[in-house]
């Protein structure tokens, strides 16, 4: 029996014969599932939806937005859920639409793309691309996260430096707009083409789906795409051993050899990596901070805290270039690879962290940035994650970035755990551009996250004021930051009211149309 | 550039973040989203088909029935979000879990949590404030009268023993007890474990007896169906008949007695050292005690019982998630003739056979479901067999495997041993 | 005041021309477009200039058609509804070189030969397409996203971001551009849209005045293969064998034709001569090393190439039929536009017409086969269809180019090829060629069959150029 007043019950309903009885739910117990997650916001703004349903097709998804426009329900979508601000229940008679049933692989092997749906994991597919000999590039997020997200929402790769950021990864994809329509875009838009290619006709409709975050589903849910696959030289199954938590994972030495330099400073380490980029050498290519180091390594706990306060990692893990080479055309690579590194880490006054650390670390972490199974241990110290700095641009331009980013760090510390000034940098296309991270952790504590959040807030301001766009003002909706970017929200907000003209697709996100005309006829109304 | 700041700065306020103990709500609290509860170790994950590790969440879809979803719900009834009233489906998100502990499993890869545990004690909550599961009433109500979870008549027990020749631990000592399980004491086609196992124990030059007719129900199930009081009872009970027996030891074939034996009635005080029979076996092999002679030409595939591998794990932060996972390894490979083939999820991270934590009695679709999953899985092996140790793994796939019309043949590890010898 | 003297007021009396002799050489190109004269030729200096115009065009509903290079080949810059053509020849400046992010900032009139040689200098170069005429803007060869000769997927999407002048007169910028405070102004995605929107519009939705396109840093040192083959049918799967183990630099196919037609010295016999002795296909692929023991480089890669060559059973050359110094001329001629006079393509016969699209590696000799079959169909000579086929991103996808030629002074010739193009083009996209930039007549026939995508760039094209003055007509607008 739906449980709300009459118009939710016209919606279960219509729902119901759409999607079978099954696959729609409005169980308080159940809706609760889609309530929170570990971000700030995700925790402050918790909320339940009043709907929570699972189509099976883009078909199904079609129909659900063509009822949202009928009746009138707002609607976000989600796939495994680990990022969910942007998708949490804002308004009454929500419909959170889960994709859980839509996780199809099909790889064209001879071609190098493999077609997914929602919610394929990067796990899944990863694992059918290397029986293959391909892979696809997998984030710090976890291998249980989306591959489709990541690419369509916002994501990195950890072979970026080769494989490009994920939005970058995108071929064809299949796109249901807010108004029913479903569209295809790239070889899609060809009959008989397929999903090959992300291109055209004309002017890439990509550029409305991505900018450094994803449009939040309020431009119509994307349900099925292309994505990019690569070479790959390693084994066909993916090697680990050990019992969980005490795993190990390594891969055959000769076609897969990580290097990690420490270097004085992260300017040094920066300067080494533009070197290794014009070399064009390696298969990833970062530079970590210490705090990664104990993030992806440690089992407890009391693990992280003790070799944290004892400075293991700080002394040994300090502004570490971390290079893996890897035999793309042949052992032979790996060698010539080898010789050419160590020619820049002797230029530029690199150390090899000890080989004790190296042991200790290495094949428990390292491979996670190819294949990520850790990368959740970050929540472990304090349950939330935070940052003061996600920008994409030159790579001296994300390190110019960093010093503001730190002091922010500083002055929200605490909330902020671990106090260190941590600088993720991940080059992406040899070097052309990068990502440049700031990271931290915090006790998931209401209190907290207000703080954390008012930084989110501060963080925004200080964007608009120096005019940088980091992930959080890419994310924020474009009332707050468009009309310091050439009022852009106001042309999105034309293609929004074209597409969406009941505002039911994540009204609230991207741009909060109610919002914002409600401002522009205020502005009208007002004396000139 | 960096720069260490005063410990008092750094640390988390609250010491639960620097170092892991048990408290309800902060587990479920803690928990993040980050669905690892959901999937397989993303190491291990060998084909996009069998990569999912949670079968509540494979099978009902909404995340309300997954590891995560359970955490939101209590947080959610703890600080009166949700009130029992609120909702119907309350119970069932709750109790459509298998209790198999492959998202805690999961969990513990990368958190220090108990999620499981999170489950368990909700489970007791709610019984506790009288929201009963109705599926489960009419077993708790025979198992009160009856003493065991099969709606069987308690008169019926000692069939299974009819003609074997052992000692009646009522009445005389032993060192060793061998207790049969509800299972096996009344399934007419599986009772053969047991005599199959008393005679090795027996041939092994054991001292073994057996509680027989009299033998009652480890409290295990009800325990997982939320009925705290029925463990207390039958822990008692049992561990009373032990000591007058002179018993030392306790050797089952019963994954799930097993797990209640070692870990349950150990926090109840239990001092009696409890094996499973694939211990004892691969002990008298190592011992020399226990040759196999006869070559079986078979290919099988081993299923790890959950409550035999990843729930036999006492949580230490950091720890190795240890189970039985070795032992019937090490009997398949040792019997001639038997090739090993491995499912790809395997030891902590596999698939239940879907008849623990209440679900056999309470869900047969999912059951079901859960059950015909791992039979693919084994079949995509090729092995011609599959072979586990615990008798509701056995009979849940047996079941499958008929309504199916699937060829693979089933055995318990006792049967394929006796083959051997 | 009339259109012309507003347009002098911003621009000055000698860079607003409306004599017809200019106003004809603008109305047509070296496609079959349609020729449509615009009203005036405006040729603006700077940005300000560009802004100023557009408003006014915007204010008075004419429509603008941009042009930055000094040759047109496809018919984008061929006004549909007369107007304004905006020529950005004048706005030439290379704006900056960062050498150490690998980029090159660039106005619209910047030319494959001025970029070229002024990053040569600094050992660098942008990644050009084949042979690009010397005259075509740098910036439009990256807008449309015209296929580049090295298929490293790392070099690929050379567009990074631009500033533009929007149909209503107002700046925009793409990509971290549009932030200030990011000096960079490297990253492609920034707020949504992103980069790519702007890309393949050929100037539907605003006229770049700037763009910053990856660069890369030359190599010091090549070695060159010549990998024959009889058969179209055998060169796909070579490809995409070489490609899988990531070898090499620029790797392209060229038929006989084509590779005759750059090679030539004489014409019509020297042209005739090579036509007939070079294989039918030849995939040339360059092997090449930077800075760091380039040598080195080159020898595992050649053992690799040598590997997958055994294995296939294809032969790798240093030369084709003998010629003397073919791989110092292949070389000289990589990396640059076409040298001197007489563009390659029109040597033949004067004009060339080529029909392209992608498609995957494995398809491309039924796509050959489907051209051959319709020129056939109209008497076209198969020998005398250029090919030239390049992979992308690794074998990922390939750009399939086949040539027409005619005397663009034979009536009759001309309209047979057209009539031949125009089927060709139908059948490739009926099999599924994916025309990423529908010139001319693809538009109809593109957008024809993509409904649903249609209506979407329609409201973009709505919500940014509400008037329709852009380039209108072009693609579905």
């Amino acid at each position: 029996m739906p449980l709300g007043d009459e118009k939710h019950k016209v919606i279960y309903n219509e729902l119901v014969n759409v999607l079978g009885a099954n696959y729609v739910c409005d169980d308080p117990a159940v809706t609760q599932a889609y309530s929170r997650d570990y971000y700030a916001a995700g925790m402050l703004r918790r909320r339940r939806s009043e709907f929570v349903v699972a189509p099976g097709s883009t078909e199904e998804v079609q129909q659900i937005v063509k009822l949202a426009n009928r009746y009138k329900f707002p609607f976000s979508v989600m796939a495994t859920g680990m990022f969910l601000p942007t998708a949490m229940a804002a308004a009454d008679y929500w419909c959170i639409i889960d994709t859980k049933r839509m996780n199809q692989i099909e790889i064209d092997e001879k071609n190098m793309y493999a077609i997914i749906e929602p919610c394929s994991t990067h796990a899944q597919l990863h694992a059918e691309a290397i029986k293959r000999g391909l892979f696809n590039g997998v984030p710090e997020t976890g291998g249980q996260a989306s591959a489709f997200v990541n690419a369509i929402w916002g994501g990195n790769q950890g072979t970026g430096y080769r494989t490009g950021m994920a939005s970058r990864n995108l071929l064809g994809i299949e796109w249901v707009l807010p108004n029913g329509d479903i569209v295809r875009t790239g070889s899609l838009a060809t009959p008989g083409a397929g999903y090959c290619w992300g291109e055209g006709p004309g002017p890439d409709l990509r550029g409305l789906l991505r900018g450094v975050s994803g449009n939040q589903a309020a431009l119509g849910i994307v349900t099925r795409i292309a994505l990019k696959l690569y070479p790959w030289p390693g084994p066909p199954v993916w090697p680990s051993e050990g019992v969980a938590p005490d795993k190990k994972s390594e891969l055959p030495p000769e076609k897969f050899k990580w290097y990690l330099i420490a270097y004085p400073s992260v300017e040094k380490a920066v300067d080494a990596m533009y070197e290794i980029g014009d070399s064009e050498i390696g298969m990833l290519l970062h530079h970590w901070p210490a705090i990664y180091f104990n993030w992806w390594w440690a089992k407890s706990r009391e693990e992280f805290w003790s070799t944290w306060l004892e400075e293991y990692w700080h002394k040994n893990c300090k502004n570490v270039v971390a290079i893996c080479l890897w035999s793309l055309a042949s052992e032979k690579q790996v060698q010539y690879e080898e010789k050419v590194l160590k020619q820049i880490i002797k230029e530029s006054g690199g150390e090899p962290i000890p080989k004790d650390v190296y042991d200790r670390w290495a094949p428990y972490a390292v491979n996670n940035w190819i294949r990520d199974t850790n990368a959740c241990r970050w929540m472990r110290i304090g349950g939330g994650l935070g940052n003061t700095h996600i920008v994409f641009d030159t790579m001296d331009n994300a390190l110019a970035l960093f010093p503001a980013a730190w002091e922010r760090l500083d002055k929200y510390t605490p909330p902020a755990l671990g106090g260190i000034h941590s600088a993720w940098i991940l080059p992406f296309d040899f070097c052309h551009q990068a990502l440049g991270e700031v990271d931290y952790t915090f006790e998931k504590t209401d209190e907290v996250c207000q703080v954390v959040q008012q930084s989110f807030v501060e963080l925004i301001k200080q964007d608009r004021q120096d005019s940088v766009i980091s992930l959080a003002s890419g994310m924020a909706t474009l009332n707050i930051t468009g009309r310091d970017f050439a009022n852009v929200h106001l042309l999105v907000a034309k293609i929004k009211k074209a597409l969406d003209p009941n505002n039911v697709s994540n009204p609230t996100r991207l741009i909060d149309m109610e919002k914002l005309e409600k401002k522009l006829a205020k502005a009208e109304s007002e004396p000139k | 550039m960096a720069m260490v700041m005063e410990k008092q700065k750094i640390l988390p306020k609250d010491d639960w973040h620097r170092k892991y103990y048990w408290d309800l709500r902060k587990n479920a609290w803690f928990c993040a989203r980050c669905s690892v509860c959901k999937s397989v170790d993303p190491w291990e994950v060998k084909s996009a088909r069998f990569s999912k590790i949670c079968p509540s969440s494979a099978y009902y879809i909404f995340d309300g029935y997954s590891c995560q979803g359970r955490m939101d719900v209590t947080v959610a009834l703890i600080d009166g979000e949700l009130k029992y009233d609120d909702s119907p489906g309350l119970l069932d998100v709750y109790y459509r879990c298998n209790m198999c502990g492959g998202c805690d499993a999961m969990c513990k890869r990368v958190q220090d949590m108990e999620p499981l545990r999170v489950i368990q004690e909700m489970r007791s909550r709610l019984v506790r404030d009288g929201q009963l599961l109705p599926a489960h009433m009419p077993i708790i109500d025979s198992l009160r009268q009856e003493d065991n979870m099969m709606l069987k008549p308690k008169a019926e027990r000692g069939k299974w023993a009819e003609g074997l020749a052992v000692k009646d631990l009522t009445g005389e000592k032993a060192e060793v007890a061998f207790h049969a399980g509800c299972n096996l004491s009344f399934d007419d086609e599986l009772g053969k474990v047991a005599r199959k196992a008393v005679r090795l124990l027996q041939n092994a030059g054991v001292d073994v007896g057996i509680m027989g007719k009299d033998e009652i129900c480890c409290g295990g199930k009800a325990y997982e169906m939320g009925y705290q009081g029925e463990l207390t009872k039958y822990a008692q009970s049992n561990m009373e008949a032990w000591a007058n027996a002179g018993v030392k030891t306790v050797v089952t074939t019963c994954s799930d007695c097993y797990n209640t034996f070692k870990r349950l009635y150990a926090e109840l005080g239990s001092k009696f050292e409890v094996l499973h029979i694939v211990e004892v076996i691969d002990r008298l092999m190592k011992e020399g005690k226990l040759k196999f002679t006869k070559i079986v030409p078979m290919t099988v595939t081993y299923h790890d019982p959950c409550h035999l591998g990843r729930r036999d794990h006492v949580y230490v932060p950091g720890e190795a998630i240890m189970g039985i996972y070795d032992p019937p390894r090490n009997i398949i490979k040792s019997i001639p003739g038997v090739e090993l083939i491995e499912m790809e999820r395997i030891k902590e991270n596999a698939w239940c056979c879907g008849a623990g934590g209440g679900v056999r009695e309470a869900y047969p679709d999912f059951n079901a479901f859960t059950a015909q999953e791992r039979i693919e899985e084994a079949k995509s092996t090729g092995a011609e067999a599959l072979v586990t140790a615990c008798p509701w793994c056995e009979r849940n796939f047996i079941d499958a495997i008929s309504k199916n019309g699937d060829q693979m043949k089933v055995f318990d590890i006792v049967e394929l041993v006796q083959q051997a010898i | 005041m009339g259109t012309k003297e507003e347009l002098v007021a911003i621009l000055g009396p000698e860079h607003v021309i409306d004599e017809t002799e200019t106003l004809e050489s603008y109305a047509r190109d070296y496609s079959f477009v349609r020729p449509t004269r615009p009203s005036w030729v405006a040729y603006p200096k700077d940005t300000q200039e560009v802004q100023q115009v557009v408003k006014y065009a915007n204010a008075h509903l004419i429509p603008v058609t941009p042009r930055s290079s000094g040759v047109s080949f496809y018919g984008a810059g061929i006004p549909t509804q007369g107007g304004i053509i905006l020529d950005l020849t004048r706005m030439n400046k290379i704006l900056e070189i960062d050498g150490r992010n690998k980029k090159v900032k660039v106005e619209p009139g910047v030319t494959w030969a001025q970029v070229q040689e002024e990053l040569g200098k600094q050992g660098m170069m942008v990644c050009n397409p084949l042979l690009p005429h010397p005259t075509k803007s740098v910036l439009t060869s990256a807008m449309e996203r015209e296929p580049i000769l090295i298929p490293k997927s790392e070099y690929s999407e050379t567009f990074l971001t631009a500033e533009m002048v929007l149909p209503s007169g107002e700046l925009f910028w793409t990509g971290t551009a549009i932030a200030k405070g990011m000096s960079g102004q490297a990253f492609p995605d920034a707020l949504i849209p992103g980069t790519r929107l702007f890309l393949g519009s050929q100037g539907t939705l605003g006229i770049m005045v700037w763009a910053n396109i990856k660069a890369e840093h030359l190599p010091t040192m090549d070695k060159l293969f010549f990998i024959p083959f009889e058969r179209i049918e055998d060169v796909a799967e070579p490809i995409y064998r070489i490609q899988r183990r990531m070898l090499g630099n620029e790797c392209f196919v060229l038929n006989s034709f084509n590779l005759a037609a750059i090679l030539a010295k004489k014409w019509p016999g020297g042209f005739d001569s090579l036509r007939e002795t070079l294989p039918p296909w030849t995939l040339i692929l360059c092997l090449s090393g930077l800075h760091r023991l380039p040598e080195e480089k080159i020898a595992y890669e050649e053992e690799a190439l040598m590997d997958v060559a055994s294995q296939l059973h294809f032969q790798p050359q240093r030369t084709l039929g003998g010629i003397p110094g073919l791989e110092r001329t292949i070389l000289k001629l990589l990396r640059k536009p076409w040298p001197g006079d007489g563009y390659w393509k029109f040597r033949y016969k004067g004009s060339c017409h080529d029909i392209f699209f992608h498609t995957t590696l494995n398809r491309v000799h039924e796509f050959t086969e489907a051209m051959n079959m319709v020129a056939a169909n109209y008497g076209y000579p198969n020998k005398d269809i250029g090919v030239y086929l390049q992979p992308i991103e690794r074998g990922r996808i390939c750009f399939c180019q086949y040539g027409f030629h005619c005397n663009p002074e034979d009536v009759k010739e001309v309209s047979l090829v057209h009539s031949l193009f125009l089927e060709a083009s139908e059948r490739a996209i009926s099999m599924g060629g994916i025309f990423t930039t529908p010139y001319g007549p693809w538009a109809d026939m593109v957008y024809s069959r993509a409904a649903s995508c249609t209506a979407l760039l329609k409201v973009v094209k709505n919500a940014i150029d509400p008037n329709n003055i852009a380039n209108p007509g072009k693609l579905c607008f």
